[in-house]
């Protein structure tokens, strides 16, 4: 099996087939991350598109300092964002979380989940990214702090906050609906 | 109290396995890829080839100037007016490079 860096190497010379391995290798990872910025299906897919094109034509800039997975964020991040407010969408609304959740496999994981995915809608976008990224992704505040292109500092204030927030919300709504077991 | 809500939403983002992307997603990428190196060309192409227009004009109005001052009063090379000797000096490097190309292979 090839190592990663050996289809980085061979995407950087212009071998298309290297820089497929690559897509097929992390585009759920991207996709997963893009979903909770774009809960829309068709916009989501168009999104994941754009970042996979954009790393093609710049993967020759890709120096290795940071994971390729890092770098392929920094891409989603950015497009996303701008792609959001191309449509003028400021704030997602939480009919298109609810009705993305419940396409999803997400739903099937219980009322914990369903409120979860509910309220990770409620966050601004950089929380929501923030968050899925230091839990979906394991990253280190660093790496986020580089996707995101904000100081590590801000970055562990917005995780704190948002953290807070869930907490409340979560707890909150969930007594009032009455399930039992959170125990947050 | 709060590392249960980080277990919380460490196997929320667990439990989605499915990303929603079509299963031909990278041959889609590979796609669009192809049309935006087509189109990329393209766009090189017709710029270039803008310049080289540009530049044809720009030669041919300056050899038309200095015909028509040579015709008036012949004067050597040099003492034409400016735009004349650009275009043919330009003109002359473009020819001359083209035999030294063509010479080398």
């Amino acid at each position: 099996m090839e190592q990663e860096s050996d289809l980085i190497n061979a995407a950087q010379a212009g071998d298309p087939r290297a820089f497929e391995r690559l897509v097929i290798q992390y585009q759920d990872m991207v996709a997963r991350f893009v979903h909770r910025i774009i809960p829309s299906p068709e916009d989501r897919e168009e999104v994941c598109q754009d970042v996979f094109v954009k790393a093609f034509f710049n993967v020759s800039k890709y120096r290795g300092e940071a994971k390729l997975s890092t770098w392929l964020f920094q891409i989603a991040y950015r497009t996303a964002i701008s792609f959001k407010r191309k449509r003028v969408l400021s704030q997602v609304s939480l009919e298109d979380y609810e009705i993305a959740d419940t396409r999803g496999d997400v739903l099937e994981q219980g009322d914990v989940s369903r409120e979860i995915a509910r309220q990770l809608g409620r966050l601004s976008l950089e929380e929501r990214s923030v968050v899925t990224l230091y839990y979906m992704q394991d990253m280190s505040v660093d790496d986020i702090a580089n996707i995101v292109e904000r100081p590590a500092g801000s970055v562990k204030s917005i995780l704190h906050r948002a953290r807070a927030k869930l907490q409340e919300r979560l707890e909150s709504d969930l007594v009032e609906a009455g399930v039992q077991g959170i125990g947050l | 109290m709060t590392d249960r809500l980080d277990d919380q939403l460490r196997s929320f983002f667990r439990s989605e396995n499915s990303s929603g992307l079509p299963s031909n997603f990278s041959w889609l990428v590979m796609q669009r890829i192809g049309q935006e190196r087509i189109a990329r060309a393209r766009s090189r192409a017709q710029l270039l080839s803008l310049a080289v227009s540009v530049l044809a004009l720009l030669c041919g109005i300056g050899l038309f100037i200095g015909y028509k001052f040579y015709i008036s009063a012949p004067v050597p090379f040099f003492e034409l007016p400016t735009p004349a000797v650009l275009s043919a000096t330009t003109l002359f490097a473009f020819w001359f490079l083209d035999t030294l190309l063509k010479s080398k292979g």
